[in-house]
């Protein structure tokens, strides 16, 4: 199981790499190599650390924080199997944890006094009020739905138990909240752009833009992780069937064939939204991200009402 | 050996306990009122600290079983002073004069507000806390409760402060009032003032009365814990009265207030089925008051104000969480448990986290004399160490985990979820309650990270920031060992959770059949995650300590242009998305100020509490509009007034004989 989470931190630089060369072709380019991303974070570990003078200890603390957030995040998602590493494996606790990343990169956003940082800060915190009691519901919705009380591990196995009437009203609801909460955490377009730094309209960038070397490497290699954490639980949690529930050689091995086509349709998904949708006017982003609020309540009154 | 014992048992050593704790303080009152000099102040302070230490002994002694109960031999018109600690009590005193002892501590060393009169007032104001925590009759209680409402509101003078001052006095009694006429009430049902003796009254109350009577006590307490439309007082009397006033109020007069509020619903009138809609009217106000706590708290130029909406936020999520408890408890005891135990853990916790953050507040504004949010910025470079305790402080409140304000927000969501009702109703308003608690969190956390990150990071936006004086030497002490608590009480919730468990169980009557920890998931996860989160962190710090060169300092990188200090992030830029959104709630907001020039015009952002402006004000106006009226009648004429009072007598006489 630890073998797992080593998978999923392995794989992320794969997934982002996959996600452009999907792009690229759309646009009608070669593009970079699917493994582009791993030569980047390997020069960037290699490359010198810049930090402000105005930034204070803090500022080298957070990349680590941020890393170590994924890292406690990937222990305790079902990758291939539905069983975790983590003995810590509560839903509460991961968007608890999901927070604590937030709240890190905000803070890292103000140090240094830029004003990017700052505007990339000051509309994290906006999105975040929406993004993570959407998540922190949508969950929810799961554990309660399956009684399976707050424990990640048993939601896949309950779902997949119950087969095709699992796929109730409240588990499209949160699913699809769970879908836009995705789109929006990882501050994709039509919420932000990820391959820009200097647009006016940037979230997550902004906030990295005092970043260097070591540091960067590990803010960029969390954010990969994030993403890819995000589409794992959604191929895991909210779709499982395929995954494996039991140790089983054969069904390990359907389960990395299901889960690696799933999380290409996302990929594939991420990069169709990518290259035919404009980015959103930063006011707007609130209806988007309330619309998946209520998605999220409606589910989990769906539950208690049908 | 056993001789000791036994004389010891014999209600002595209650006796030397109530003597350890009032006799210090007392003289402290005496040698306060009678002379001036610093030095005596400091002795004042250190006997109110011996008090302390003596208070923070209950649980101890509770714990090895002796009795503390014990009556005043004095007479009174109504009933006698008796005190008698039980297990929730004792635990909450304990916790309670732990911090208030480190706040005397911090009124020492920062000596910013001390004074003989100052430290005699906090000696009242610990006996006033404490006798209102111990006490066995409704007299004792009514009685200290008003004290502390006196106290605080003579220890929040500090200059020119009388509005802020007197709003709270007025709202604070009328608050009082409710309780006043909810305990004699009750005393006159049950027919005696023995708090001990009123065990589930509700039957003989009958319903609707002790429906109403639930909601008199939750109002007059909420009065102080700054329930909507209470809360008026708070903003503008934390920005004003003295740190150590605020800090008292915020953490032990409202642990005061969670504690009786608590064992008079549970423990003195009970909770019947019929409660309900009670219960329901409570959440929605609650979850109202913390939404508008955590939205207010998002605009607010004064640190201390930020704090004040933060008290109000914390607070209402404790009352939620009691009046889930009330709603849980009949259809599953083991999760109204859970639920009561988040509440008074959350309680502590926000004691904890709450005076750190504003013993900071208070050093940065003693450091560097400034108060607005606006002009402050990066005060970690010149004052690491005060920033370190912040960022603990900041981390607990935002309930990021591993610390203990994340560990009770987690048994919170919890217990709202893990709730099986049986009436579909109730069911739904659960989703609600989560809602609401996830909003309000999220919008807190913004705000701390707004509160932590325009004060210590960024670059200093005015001289007072640029070069902070020095902190007094010894008020990083108090600050410390809070932060400490903070992380320990993250760490080992556990231990706090089965401290609490034991006393609710006997203040509710919950059976203590299936423990709390049956519904609740993961029982070692706050160590568990704690210990990870630390070992990741290591793990990554070690595995990456190697640097080929050292880091390269330059200047923020600015478009080529050298950055001044305002060519950054503003504090009330900061949270204009989130008020773009919410706009309706914040009304208008930008004022277009017309100075004497005609092309000179500014623009500023105000927020004004619209419950001053729609609520307060209006009902001031009737007020005084009625009473100019009524005073028409004061003619001057003594043979007018011997009218009066013939009328009023017949009136009264008649009033008595009819009904």
């Amino acid at each position: 199981m630890l073998m797992q989470a080593a998978a999923l931190i392995l794989v992320s630089p794969l997934v982002a790499g996959i996600i452009r060369k999907f792009k690229a072709l759309m646009q009608n380019r070669v593009g970079a190599s699917v493994f582009q991303p791993y030569r980047d974070l390997l020069k960037l570990f290699r490359k010198e650390t810049v930090v402000s003078e105005n930034a204070s200890f803090l500022f080298r603390a957070i990349p680590l924080v941020c890393m170590t957030s994924m890292v406690l995040l990937a222990a305790m998602t079902p990758f291939v199997y539905s069983g975790v590493a983590a003995p810590y494996a509560d839903v509460i606790a991961m968007v608890y944890i999901f927070t604590m990343f937030r709240f890190a990169m905000v803070l890292g956003g103000l140090e240094g006094g830029s004003a990017f940082g700052g505007m990339g800060s000051s509309r994290e915190a906006m999105m975040s009020v929406l993004i993570e009691p959407a998540l922190l519901i949508s969950i929810m919705t799961l554990s309660a739905m399956t009684g399976a009380g707050f424990d990640i591990t048993d939601i896949s196995s309950s779902i997949i138990g119950e087969g095709a009437a699992a796929i109730s009203p409240a588990l499209l609801l949160a699913g699809t909240s769970f879908l836009i909460t995705m789109v929006a955490e990882n501050t994709r377009v039509p919420f932000d752009n990820p391959d820009t730094h200097l647009e006016l309209t940037m979230v997550h960038e902004g906030m990295l833009l005092e970043y260097s070397g070591k540091g960067l490497a590990f803010m960029e290699m969390a954010s990969m992780l994030r993403l890819t954490i995000f589409m794992a639980l959604f191929g895991t949690l909210f779709f499982p069937w395929g995954t494996a529930v039991t140790l089983a050689p054969l069904e390990l091995a359907t389960s990395v064939v299901t889960i690696a086509i799933k999380m290409l349709v996302i990929a594939f998904g991420i990069a169709l939204l990518e290259s035919t949708i404009a980015k959103m006017r930063v006011f707007r982003m609130p209806n988007m991200l309330t619309a998946s609020f209520a998605l999220s309540l409606m589910a989990m009154i769906s539950l208690y009402v049908l | 050996m056993d001789i000791l014992n036994v004389q010891l048992q014999d209600g002595a050593l209650a006796a030397v306990f109530f003597v350890a704790v009032f006799v210090p303080a007392l003289a402290g009152i005496l040698l306060g009122m009678f002379f001036r000099s610093n030095r005596v102040a400091n002795v004042v302070a250190s006997l109110c600290i011996v008090s302390c230490i003596s208070g923070a002994s209950t649980y101890f002694l509770w714990n090895a079983g002796i009795d503390l109960s014990y009556t005043l031999p004095l007479p009174s018109a109504a009933g006698q002073y008796m005190l008698s600690i039980d297990q929730l009590s004792a635990t909450m005193i304990s916790f309670s004069s732990v911090i208030f002892m480190l706040i005397v501590v911090h009124v020492v060393k920062s000596t910013s507000d001390s004074g003989c009169k100052y430290s005699a007032l906090l000696n009242t104001l610990f006996l006033a806390c404490f006798s209102c925590m111990a006490a066995d009759t409704a007299l004792v209680l009514l009685l200290s409760w008003e004290m502390v409402t006196l106290v605080t509101f003579l220890l929040s003078k500090n200059g020119d402060n009388e509005k802020a001052r007197w709003l709270f006095f007025v709202i604070a009694h009328i608050g009082g009032m409710m309780l006043i006429c909810a305990f004699v009430y009750i005393s006159s049902v049950a027919g005696t003032q023995i708090l001990s003796q009123w065990r589930d009254l509700g039957p003989s109350l009958g319903d609707m009365t002790s429906t109403a009577l639930v909601l008199m006590i939750v109002l007059g307490f909420g009065s102080k814990l700054g329930l909507i439309p209470f809360h008026a007082w708070m903003p503008n009397l934390y920005a004003s009265a003295p740190i150590h006033t605020t800090a008292l109020l915020s953490t032990v007069c409202s642990n005061v207030a969670i504690l009786v509020l608590m064992e008079s619903i549970f423990t003195y009138i009970g909770v019947s089925p019929s409660m309900s809609w009670a219960a329901f009217a409570i959440i929605a106000l609650a979850a109202a008051t913390a939404l508008w706590g955590a939205m207010e708290s998002l605009v607010q130029k004064e640190p201390k104000k930020i704090l004040a909406y933060s008290s109000m936020e914390n607070m209402a999520l404790v009352v939620l969480c009691m009046a889930l408890g009330a709603v849980y408890i009949g259809e599953s005891p083991v999760m109204a448990k859970l639920v009561l135990i988040a509440a008074m853990l959350h309680t502590m916790n926000h004691a904890v986290f709450k005076s750190l953050m504003l013993m900071t507040i208070d050093t940065v504004e003693d450091c560097t004399g400034e108060k607005n949010i606006g002009n402050m910025g990066g005060l970690s470079k010149t004052l690491p160490v005060l920033s370190v305790v912040a960022i603990v402080g900041v981390l607990s409140m935002a309930a990021i985990p591993p610390t203990n304000g994340f560990v009770s927000e987690w048994l919170m969501i919890q217990s709202i979820m893990g709730a099986d009702l049986e009436s579909k109703a109730m069911s739904l308003l659960m989703p609600l309650a989560l809602a609401a608690v996830g909003i309000c969190g999220m919008m807190m956390a913004a705000s701390y990270a707004r509160l932590y990150g325009f004060v210590f990071l960024g670059r200093p936006r005015s001289e007072g920031m640029k070069k902070p004086r020095p902190m007094k030497k010894g008020t990083v002490f108090p600050m410390a060992v809070l932060a400490l608590l903070c992380l320990a009480m993250g760490f080992f919730a556990t231990v706090f959770m089965d401290v609490l468990t034991s006393g609710i169980e006997s203040a509710t009557g919950i059976p203590s059949g299936p423990g709390y920890r049956s519904v609740m998931s993961g029982e070692l996860l706050p160590l568990l995650l704690g210990v990870t989160v630390t070992a990741v962190l290591v793990l990554l710090l070690w595995a990456f300590r190697k640097e080929k060169r050292k880091a390269r300092k330059t200047r923020t990188w600015g478009c080529g242009e050298k950055l001044d200090s305002n060519m950054q992030y503003s504090s009330i830029g900061f949270s204009q998305p989130l008020v773009k959104v919410f706009h309706p709630f914040y009304g208008d907001t930008s004022v277009v100020k017309e100075s004497g020039d005609k092309d000179n015009k500014t623009l500023v952002m105000e927020f004004s509490e619209p419950f001053v402006k729609y609520l307060y004000r209006p009902v001031a106006a009737i007020v005084s509009v009625l009473s100019e009226r009524i005073g028409r009648i004061q003619t001057g004429n003594i043979q007018t007034y011997f009218g009066y009072m013939l009328a009023t007598l017949v009136v009264a006489l008649l009033a008595v004989r009819l009904l």
